[in-house]
Formats: structure tokens, C-alpha cells, sequence
């Protein structure tokens, strides 16, 4: 059944995490694909507007309308079943499963529900002796799978596992003209940058952007390119712009006891040439996540308004920065600690001036105290709100390769301190994913950090970076596109947009305007 | 009472004649075998002198479920007199008084002597305490002297014949087990404020019997210091008005003390503000603070964590006043509102 | 000095979650080092010497090395875990006697013991008054701070007062505060902890008979247990706006 209403100016459908607001009229939530059908069939044929929402936890505005209604999919919420193929085992799930439902129905192995996919999967898995995961862990856990699929979603881990993209086995998509595409990957490939699409006993041509799209760098801006692409890759990272997810294949992988460790330095140099050093050593770190002195104090001055703010004990006087990491808790990890001990020390660190926990507890609060500089900075731009409505958070989401580290951080520097901006940086260092935090006091300051986030995006992309990593493009940052792929670019990817969605129905705004 | 020239105590030979030690009425149908060994924890900060509530609910629970006799046992030297008619009104058939002026003090290797010497010697089917600090600490002590099992913190007592049933809460809570003991006495401390206060039967009488300690196994207590008074002492207040982590105004702290003033109540907290330095730990409820016990508890901004709610067991109402739907608090809660603590606090204040 | 704290491994009961049919679901319940074992030995660790030694003990499963190894990180230097297939299901009374003879045969000489509380699972806090009454020595549980110098003194809280006793040596002391935030080891307090081997002894070891431990050396028995199920049956109340609320709950109240 389609339960369907009018949207009042102030629903919270109408923003996500970006606090962007749009407007509809209004919204829709199917109960199950049949229903999602009729829905893009109506709309298609009346040419309405049709914006995807599932749990609105993006950050570019992604599922904020424009304009028409919104279609949103959180009735699709079940955990399908289970299957097994030669590349290990997969999750059947629909589309508004959330990145944490899935971990726990895999921590707690609560298969006995679910259906086998492929023959005795679910008998297979529960007599396996090790534990299974789903690698990706984009911080925000409340995200929906069809969300992350659709932002091409990464995290922490991304350093050893890659994003999202790579532990997609299938998605079942609902396109405009109201047809089904169940796509496997590896099924249907592009020839010479031309996808032959076959629907409804028809084919569709699809072209693919001419641009090459960056995978040395973490990089969500736009669609990904490439001449022999699989067709499953065009639609991972879309931002809704193709169609409705309905239904997805995820890989899930052997769990391995880990080891969360902190190791502080005196200052942020140290911990970068640290880190140059780490990555290329016999440790293999699961991810590498980095402190500043800024996040260090701010971590302080929130625990001591709030002892209990980290669940962790106070940060040492000593630490000037700090990098953590997880690696295999195996029986090689002393002398992995051996040779992390010997490239610290070059850099002022040392094991004594660590932390390291491997009980789930205290890998969990290793986790939150990471977790727990945005989240100050969030509180405080949300304590900000009250006296400046218009205020929003200005965090970067810029990647370059680890070689141009220094430079890029360099040019933070440079910038925001000659724009006078207080700011923080912390983040996925060993991806070269940096998130630098502006401390806005002022309206004014904010309208200096939006000047200064152009021109860091610019410094980005000379690097060989990319000016958006893991949020995607969205509504806000569309910007980048050109000024990543240039006006040809823009227009490839409208191009590709009208051949698979002609009536510009879907998600307007996203991406290209 | 009594004559003073009877070593035996408060033999009422005036009035009855009857040789010291005897009671009055002294029931020959009671076997001696069902009989029940009670110590009666007495709360005495140098002015007031009182038996305390837990052993007054645990005297009344056990006439409900025994016609057996019931021994009390009292520590402290003379001061203590005043307390025996009202400790007969609650059912102690014979009382001993262990005198000295040392055993004020609680010296829990001392009384447990005392205590192993007494079993021997009446041989009661039953030894019960109060689960209160004091009597967690002695019972086990005595269960393990006397080579005897211990169930903690009952919540329920049965009883056939001279067969008792154990309720107890473990794992935090999340398990009620049902706990029986193969050797006598056996012995449980009762979770204070889960059994109703027994109605006193005034003029009731009893026999006291003195015995004295003629060991040195007494510890050498340095200080002592009370720091709950009488008159603010959370256990015994009627309504609370409790604090946690999700009060975010220092002021909220006044406010709320101001409410429970006008309501008759008192205020206490979560470990979170203890934590925080904002109330002493006199004023925490839970597990490592206070079980309380009162007709209302007020939860402004508390999670309910286990810890928590471990102190709060028998609240008869529990209002929650969360930010939060989700809370587990509003597991308990008769009344669940959903909202800002601070606000609804100054809310009140106005109204009241 | 010779410090020997006793620990217990225990599920993390905070995350303990009970089905339909009110039994506890224990399958991915992670186990801890129970909490106030770690604040006796952060007590322990706070007091210590260089050269002081510090044993730790648990009866429990072999997985409660875990915990021990915890233990280890934290600052121990010496570790003993009592394991056998018959110290399953101990009461207090056999848990506390299969300590004690540990104590007396292997570790006689030691100065203090330290206990927590109460482990959150059995929640009975009754081992360490029990231990220290089969030793035969003083106890002293609540115990918030210690400090050692000619004498050793304690503080203990029995919540109505505050109390200061000189502390003979082979006491007994159960430790009810600590740290909300626990400790964190660091890289180089795992590595030491990697290094010392974790001594299983058993019931034979330990010298006692098949009827002075575990189910059989038992003095209680569990009849029968179930798991409360708490459900909403309260009210609820929309909050948003404060004074309507306030006004509802004074109504209560009154
Ligand atoms: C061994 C041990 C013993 C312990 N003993 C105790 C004990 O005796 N007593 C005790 O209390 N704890 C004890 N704890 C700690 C316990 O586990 C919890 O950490 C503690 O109870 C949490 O306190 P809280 O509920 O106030 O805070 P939190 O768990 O942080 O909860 C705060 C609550 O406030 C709500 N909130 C936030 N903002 C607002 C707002 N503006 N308005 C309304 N609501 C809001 C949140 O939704 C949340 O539910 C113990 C822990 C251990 C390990
Ligand atoms: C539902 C249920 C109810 C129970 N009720 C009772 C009961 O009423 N009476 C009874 O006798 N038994 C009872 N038991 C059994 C009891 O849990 C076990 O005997 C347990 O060994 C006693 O410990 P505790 O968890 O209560 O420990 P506590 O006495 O609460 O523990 C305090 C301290 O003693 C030390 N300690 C405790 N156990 C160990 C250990 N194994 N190794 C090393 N140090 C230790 C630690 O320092 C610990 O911090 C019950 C068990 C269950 C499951």
C-alpha cells in the first residue's frame, strides 16, 4: 500500500544533516517495489519531480527537495537472506537497512529468519568457527545501505577495504520509465565508454562521461568513469540521479580479533611524518585516523564540563597529537609493535605514550572518543544557532594523494589563518582524507570560510585530489563538478542523466543542475 | 522496668513473678526448631536512637510467614533500653542485648562472634539482616563462620515449615532466582523497602537477655563521621526529585531543591552529577550509592542504566522526564515525559 | 608487600538482553573484567611500590583469562586463574573456600587482600566478608581509599557515615569506587602483560576434595529463575512544551 501525505512546511522530510531546507508537496512511502513502481510511473508521466529519501543522514543535501514529491523508501527495511558465491558470502537487503541493523544481525548472527539465497548459505555460515562483518563504517551507522550505495558512502576502514562500491555484489533499481533492472556485477560491462542496457526486451544506450574519473584518492565527485566499466559502477555513487534502490547484494568478509591503539606525539608534523612512514611498514592497520592539538584541546575543555564526556581517561599533558589505529590482534602483533615502536620513536613517540584496548568495550570507547570531536563541534555550531539562524557547520571533505599531505596542509594553514579562522583538523590521514573543522564565531566568519573553502578545493584538485571524498556532491558542493571536470563534464553527465531518466525526474539538483 | 538488681535484664518480676529470661506469656506451641534469629541494625548518631526501617519490615514479614520464635539481637550499651519496648512491637519474642560500650560502633568481627555464639545456642532455622551496608557486610561473615549458605538482597521470603524460600534480583536485575539452602540456619539479608511496614502492637512484651563479649578481636576505629543526617538522609524520603546527565544548568540543581522543599520531598542524583561534583555521594541512588525506597521518584535526565534503576526497585511510582523515548528509565516508569529536564524543572518551580 | 586482589570475569550486564519467554539471551554478551575488581585493583596499582607484587586470582572458566590478562595490562605482575570442571556452579560458600585454600597454599605470605564489592553478575558481595571470615582475619568492605605508611589505614563508606580504621596486615579489603572512565593500558603495559604466563591451577592442585567445591560443595541451590520482563505500561507524556508538562506533573504529584 502507498501511504501518502501532504508535506507541512516544517517536516523534518523536507532537510537532512546539512540543515539544508527545500520544499514539496507531497510524500510518499511505499510499502513494497510494486508500490515504487506505480509511484515513478505517475510521476514520470506527469514529469513531477521525484526526490529519494531514506534516512536523511547525508550531508550535502542529497535527499532535500526542490520541487514535486518525495518518494521515501523507510518501509524497506528487512534483512532478505543470505547467499554465497566465489567471492565468500553476501546480505540480501532491501534498501533502508541501516549500516548498524546489518552489523548486528551479523555480530549476533540472527540468520535463522532470514531466507537462503543460494543453497544452505545460512547452514553454511552458522558452522563456520570465524566471525563475518561488514567492512564499511561510515561514521554515521544510521545511514541506510541504499543511502551509502548511492553516495558511493566510506569510513575509517575505507584505508584497507575501500568504500562502498567494492562489497556490492547486485542492486535492484526501479528506473524511470518504471522497468526493473537487477544488475550483478560483472554482468554488464561497457564497450568503448557505450553501455547497451537491455530492458523490457528493448536496449538502452548509455554513455558514459568522458572525464577520468580520480580512484587514487578517495573521491565521491560525480560518476565514476571508465571505458570498460561494469554497469553496476555507474549507478554506485549516482546520488539518485538514475533511479530507486530497492533492493542490494552486500558482501560481508572474515572478522579478525583487533587491536585499537592512540599514539600520541608531541606535534602535528611528527604525527603526519609518522604516518608517511607507517603506511609503508609491515604493520597493515586496518585504518589510520588522525588528532591535531586543536581536536586534543578540544577533547579537553568538553571533559572537563563533563567527566564522563569520552568514557576515556584524560588525554596526557604530553600529547601534542594523536593517530589512531586498529591492527590484527594476531600472533605477529609484537613484532608489528616492534617496528612501530622504531619508526614512533624517530617522530618523539614512544609505546609507553600510547593507548591500547582490545576488549569490544574498549575498542567501543576508542571509537566514540574518535567520534567525539565532530560531535563537539556540532553542539557548538547548534549552541550557535540560537543567536544566528543561519549558521551551519563548515567542514572540509577534501582528499590528496598521501605524497602532497604536507602542501595541502600547508595551504590550510595558510589560508584560513590569513582569513583569521580558528580551526581543527582531524580524520582519515591514511587515506589523505583530512577533515578540517572552521570554529565559526560570527556570521562574518562564515561567509570568509566559505570563500576559503573554494580555494582549498582548488588546492585539492592540483594536488590530484579530490574536493569531495566520501559525502558526495549533493545539492551543496555541485560547484565541484566543473570545477573538477570542466563545462564538457557538466554536460557528459547531464548527458548520461537524460538517457537513462529523460524527464529529469529524479532528484533534481543533484549533482548537475 | 524491670528490677535493676536482675543481671538478667528486664525480667518484669513485679508483674509476673516469673524467673529472669522467662517471657510472660511464653507460647508452647512455637517449636523452637522454626525459630528466627533477626539482627535489629539500630541508627544512633549520638541524639536519636532508632531501630531502623529494614528490621522493623523484616520482624513483620516473618510473622506473616512463621509462627516460630523470633530472637532479636541488638549491639550497644544502655543507651539502647529505650528501643526494647518498641522492638517487642514489632514481634521479637526474646531479645539479646550484646552490651558494651565498644559494640556502638559497628565491628562487624566482633558481632559476628556474638552471633555464632547465639546460633549455637538457640539454634534458629532462620538468621535474617537487613540488606543494608552493615548487614551485607556482617551476614556473610557469619554465613561463612557458621558454615552455613547466604542469599543477598531477598525480595521475597516463603516459608513451610521450617523450609525457606529465597527470591533474589541478580545480574543486575535481569534475573529473579528462586534460592533454596540444604543446611541451618539459613540465612538471607531482605532488600529494605521491599516488605510493607508492620503495624506496631503496642504494649507488646518480651524478654531481654544481656550477654557480654569477652574477646579482643575489635578493630581500631580512628574516625568516624556521619554524613547523612536524620533529617536529609535520601533513604527515607517519601518523594525524590532525582538528577542526572541530562541536566545541563547548574541552577536546575537550586531549582530542584526548591521543588522538593515545596513538595515535601527531598533530591538526589545519579553517579553522572556525583561525577560532575554537583552533589556529595550521600545523595546518589543505585548500585555504588543509596537504595531508596519512596512513594514517588521524580528521574529528571536519567539514562536508567542497571546501576541505577538497582537502587530504585521498590519506588512505588516512577515519573521519567527524558529528552529521550528510548531511555530504558521509561522501562519502569509509570509516567513517561518526553522533554527537556531543565525546562520542566523551572516549569514546576513557577507552578508550585 | 604482597598484594593479592581477587578478580572475577562476569558478562557485561549492561548489555544483557532477555527474549520472549524471559530467559536471558547470553549469546553475544561480551564478558568483562567486573568493574569494581578493576577499581580494587587501580587501588592496588595506586598504592603499589616498585617493588611490591601484585597477584591476581579469579576462579572462573578458561576464558576469564581475558579478564586476568586485563589484569596484567593494568599492572599486575603475577597471575593465578582456578579452573575446573568442578568449581561449576559455586555459591559463595564454595567460591569463597576454593580462594582461600589458594590463599593458604600459595600465597601465605601475603599482606592484604583486595576485593571489589560485588561482581554484577552474582551480585551478592558476599565473597570477601566470607574469605576473610574462613581466614580467620579482619574485613574491611566499602573501602574508598587506603593509604599506607608506618600503619595502613583505610576510609570506609557505609553511605551514613564515613569511617577511618587502622588496617592489620591479612585483612580483608572490598573496594566500592573508582574511575568511572577505566583505565587505559598502554602499548607497552600489553607487550609486559604478553610476557607473564597466567598459572591455571586445580582443584586438585589446590588440595581440596570433590565435596568442598563447586555445585557439591555448595550450601544454596537455585530452584528456579526467571528474567523480569519489563514492559511500557506507564503514560507517556509529549514534553515540548514545558509548562503544560509541568502543570500534568505537579497534577501527579499532588
Ligand atoms: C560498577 C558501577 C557502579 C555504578 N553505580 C551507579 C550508581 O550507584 N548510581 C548511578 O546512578 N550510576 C551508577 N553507575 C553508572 C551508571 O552505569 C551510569 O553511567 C549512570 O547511572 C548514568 O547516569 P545518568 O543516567 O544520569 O546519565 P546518562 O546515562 O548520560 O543519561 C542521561 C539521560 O539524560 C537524557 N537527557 C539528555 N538531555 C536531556 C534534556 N535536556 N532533558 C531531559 N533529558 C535529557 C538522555 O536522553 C539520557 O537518557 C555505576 C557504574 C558502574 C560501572
Ligand atoms: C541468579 C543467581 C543467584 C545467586 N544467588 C546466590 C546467593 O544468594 N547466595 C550464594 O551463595 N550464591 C549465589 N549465587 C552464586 C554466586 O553468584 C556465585 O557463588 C559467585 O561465585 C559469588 O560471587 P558474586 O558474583 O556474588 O561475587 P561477589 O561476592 O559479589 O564478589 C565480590 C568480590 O569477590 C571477589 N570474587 C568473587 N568471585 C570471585 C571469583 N570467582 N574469583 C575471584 N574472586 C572472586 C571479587 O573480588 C569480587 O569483586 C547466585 C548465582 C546466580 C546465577
Amino acid at each position: 500500500m502507498i501511504h501518502s501525505r501532504k508535506l507541512e512546511s516544517d517536516s523534518p522530510y523536507l532537510t537532512d544533516e546539512s540543515k539544508l531546507s527545500g520544499a514539496a508537496d507531497m510524500l510518499f512511502i511505499p510499502d513494497d517495489e510494486e508500490d515504487v513502481v506505480k509511484i515513478v510511473v505517475s510521476h514520470n508521466s506527469s514529469k513531477t519531480p521525484l526526490t529519494i529519501s531514506a534516512m536523511r543522514t547525508g550531508v550535502c543535501g542529497g535527499c532535500v527537495p526542490k520541487e514535486g514529491d518525495i518518494v521515501s523508501m523507510e518501509k524497506f527495511n528487512k534483512i532478505i537472506g543470505i547467499g554465497k558465491d566465489d567471492k565468500g558470502y553476501f546480505i540480501r537487503t532491501q534498501a533502508a537497512v541501516t549500516v548498524k541493523d546489518l552489523n548486528e544481525i551479523i555480530r549476533k548472527k540472527l540468520y535463522s529468519e532470514l531466507q537462503n539465497i543460494t543453497d544452505d548459505a545460512i547452514e553454511c555460515i552458522l558452522s563456520e568457527r570465524t566471525d563475518y562483518f561488514y567492512p564499511v563504517d561510515p561514521t554515521e551507522l544510521n545511514g541506510s545501505i541504499g543511502g551509502n550505495i548511492s553516495t558511493n558512502a566510506s569510513g575509517p576502514r575505507t584505508y584497507k577495504y575501500g568504500p562502498t562500491r567494492d562489497w556490492v555484489r547486485r542492486i535492484r533499481i526501479i528506473l524511470s520509465d518504471g522497468n526493473v533492472l537487477d544488475i550483478l556485477r560483472g554482468e554488464i560491462k561497457a564497450k568503448n565508454r557505450v553501455f547497451s542496457i537491455p530492458v523490457d526486451g528493448k536496449n538502452i544506450t548509455v554513455h558514459i562521461p568522458s572525464y577520468e574519473f580520480n580512484r587514487d584518492v578517495k573521491n565521491t565527485t560525480g560518476l565514476m568513469t571508465g571505458p570498460d566499466m561494469d554497469l553496476i559502477d555507474l549507478f554506485i555513487g549516482s546520488e539518485g540521479m538514475f533511479g530507486i534502490i530497492t533492493e542490494a547484494d552486500i558482501y560481508i568478509t572474515e572478522w579478525h580479533p583487533l587491536m585499537s591503539n592512540i599514539i600520541f606525539f608531541p606535534s602535528d608534523d611528527n604525527a603526519y611524518n609518522f604516518v608517511k612512514e607507517f603506511v609503508n611498514s609491515h604493520i597493515d592497520p586496518e585504518f589510520i585516523e588522525f588528532f591535531d592539538t586543536g581536536s586534543l584541546n578540544l577533547i579537553r575543555k568538553s571533559k572537563k564540563n563533563d567527566p564522563k564526556f569520552t568514557k576515556m581517561p584524560d588525554i596526557p599533558d604530553y600529547a601534542g597529537s594523536a593517530i589512531f589505529f586498529d591492527i590484527s590482534n594476531d600472533e605477529n602483533i609484537v613484532s608489528k609493535y616492534n617496528e612501530l615502536s622504531q619508526i614512533a620513536k624517530i617522530y618523539g613517540g614512544s609505546l609507553d605514550h600510547s593507548w591500547c584496548g582490545h576488549e569490544l568495550k574498549d575498542r567501543e570507547r576508542f571509537f566514540a572518543f574518535r567520534h567525539s570531536v565532530p560531535q563537539t563541534i556540532f553542539e557548538y555550531v547548534a549552541s550557535l544557532k540560537g543567536s544566528m539562524p543561519g549558521m551551519h557547520k563548515m567542514g572540509t571533505d577534501m582528499s590528496v594523494p598521501l605524497d602532497h599531505l604536507d602542501e595541502m596542509i600547508d595551504s590550510y594553514s595558510e589560508v584560513l589563518t590569513s582569513k583569521k579562522l580558528e580551526y581543527v583538523i582531524f580524520g582519515h590521514i591514511g587515506n589523505g582524507h583530512l577533515h578540517v573543522e572552521i570554529i565559526l564565531k560570527s556570521m562574518d566568519d562564515l561567509s570568509k570560510a566559505k570563500k576559503a573553502y573554494r580555494t582549498l578545493a582548488l588546492r585539492s584538485i592540483e594536488l590530484g585530489g579530490s574536493p569531495s571524498a566520501e559525502h558526495g556532491i549533493g545539492k551543496i558542493k555541485s560547484e565541484y563538478i566543473e570545477l573538477l571536470y570542466g563545462k564538457q563534464g557538466v554536460e557528459d553527465i547531464k548527458k548520461t542523466k537524460r538517457e537513462l531518466d529523460p524527464n529529469w525526474i529524479f532528484c533534481p539538483g543533484n549533482v548537475v543542475e | 522496668m524491670g528490677c535493676e538488681s536482675c543481671s538478667g535484664g528486664s525480667c518484669d518480676r513485679d508483674k509476673t513473678g516469673l524467673p529472669p529470661g522467662m517471657l510472660s506469656e511464653y507460647n508452647l506451641n512455637q517449636s523452637p526448631a522454626e525459630g528466627s534469629l533477626v539482627w535489629i541494625e539500630v541508627i544512633n548518631d549520638g541524639n536519636t536512637i532508632m531501630m531502623n526501617d529494614s528490621s522493623k519490615e523484616i520482624l513483620g514479614k516473618l510473622q506473616e510467614i512463621s509462627d516460630g520464635r523470633i530472637f532479636g539481637v541488638i549491639f550497644g550499651d544502655t543507651e539502647l533500653k529505650v528501643l526494647y519496648g518498641e522492638i517487642f512491637s514489632y514481634g521479637v519474642d526474646t531479645l539479646y542485648h550484646i552490651k558494651d560500650k565498644k559494640m556502638i560502633q559497628f565491628q562487624p568481627e566482633v558481632y559476628c562472634e556474638m552471633l555464632v555464639d547465639l546460633c549455637n545456642r538457640v539454634m534458629p532455622a532462620v538468621v535474617l539482616m537487613g540488606a543494608t551496608p552493615r548487614g551485607r557486610e556482617l551476614a556473610p561473615r557469619l554465613a561463612a563462620s557458621l558454615g552455613t549458605g547466604l542469599t543477598a538482597d531477598c525480595t521475597e521470603l516463603k516459608m513451610d515449615g521450617r523450609f525457606l524460600q529465597m527470591t533474589r534480583p541478580a545480574f543486575g536485575g535481569n534475573i529473579i532466582a528462586t534460592i533454596s539452602c540444604d543446611h541451618f540456619p539459613q540465612m538471607a539479608t531482605v532488600r529494605p523497602g521491599t516488605f510493607p511496614m508492620p503495624e506496631p502492637m503496642i504494649g507488646r512484651e518480651g524478654t531481654v537477655i544481656y550477654r557480654q563479649y569477652y574477646g579482643s578481636n575489635y578493630k581500631n576505629i580512628i574516625s568516624s563521621e556521619r554524613i547523612i543526617s536524620v533529617d536529609y538522609d535520601i533513604t527515607r524520603a517519601k518523594i525524590l526529585i532525582s538528577l542526572g546527565n541530562g541536566i545541563k544548568e547548574k541552577e536546575s540543581v537550586a531549582v530542584a531543591e526548591s521543588i522538593a522543599k515545596k513538595l515535601g520531598g527531598m533530591v538526589s542524583c545519579s553517579r553522572a552529577l556525583v561525577e560532575r561534583g554537583w552533589f556529595p555521594q550521600s545523595r546518589q541512588v543505585g548500585q555504588s550509592g543509596n537504595n531508596v525506597f519512596p512513594d514517588i521518584y521524580m528521574a529528571f535526565g536519567i539514562s536508567g542504566s542497571i546501576q541505577h534503576k538497582a537502587g530504585i526497585g521498590p519506588a512505588k511510582r516512577v515519573i521519567a522526564v527524558n529528552i529521550d523515548p528510548e531511555a530504558p528509565i521509561h522501562e519502569i516508569a509509570d509516567i513517561s515525559v518526553i522533554g527537556n529536564a531543565d525546562s520542566i524543572l523551572k516549569e514546576m518551580n513557577k507552578l508550585l | 608487600m604482597k598484594y593479592v586482589i581477587l578478580v572475577k570475569q562476569v558478562p557485561d550486564t549492561t548489555r544483557i538482553k532477555v527474549d520472549e519467554n524471559g530467559n536471558l539471551i547470553r549469546q553475544g554478551v561480551p564478558s568483562i573484567l567486573d568493574p569494581y575488581c578493576e577499581y580494587a585493583l587501580d587501588m592496588v596499582c595506586r598504592i603499589r611500590k616498585p617493588e611490591d607484587s601484585v597477584i591476581v586470582v579469579s576462579m572462573g572458566p578458561p576464558q576469564a583469562k581475558e579478564s586476568i590478562f586485563r589484569c596484567l595490562e593494568l599492572g599486575a605482575n603475577e597471575a593465578y586463574l582456578l579452573s575446573d570442571k568442578a568449581f561449576a556452579g559455586a555459591d559463595v560458600f564454595a567460591t569463597s573456600r576454593t580462594l582461600t585454600a589458594f590463599i593458604r597454599k600459595f600465597a601465605a605470605d601475603y599482606d592484604l587482600i583486595f576485593c571489589g564489592k560485588q561482581a554484577a553478575d552474582g551480585d551478592t558481595a558476599e565473597v570477601p566478608a566470607e574469605t576473610a571470615a574462613m581466614l580467620n582475619v579482619q574485613q574491611f568492605c566499602y573501602s574508598e581509599n587506603i593509604i599506607i605508611s608506618d600503619t595502613i589505614k583505610v576510609t570506609q563508606n557505609y553511605n551514613d557515615e564515613i569511617r577511618v580504621c587502622t588496617v592489620p596486615k591479612g585483612s580483608v579489603l572490598s573496594v566500592s569506587i573508582g574511575d568511572i572512565n577505566r583505565r587505559v593500558p598502554s602499548i607497552s603495559d600489553h607487550i609486559k602483560a604478553l610476557n607473564i604466563e597466567i598459572k591455571t591451577l586445580d582443584r586438585i592442585a589446590l588440595g581440596l576434595g570433590m565435596y568442598s567445591v563447586g555445585i557439591k560443595g555448595s550450601k544454596t541451590k537455585i530452584e528456579s529463575s526467571y528474567s523480569p520482563r519489563y514492559e511500557h505500561s506507564g503514560k507517556i507524556i509529549d514534553g515540548t512544551d514545558p509548562s503544560e508538562a509541568a502543570k500534568l506533573l505537579i497534577k501527579e504529584v499532588l
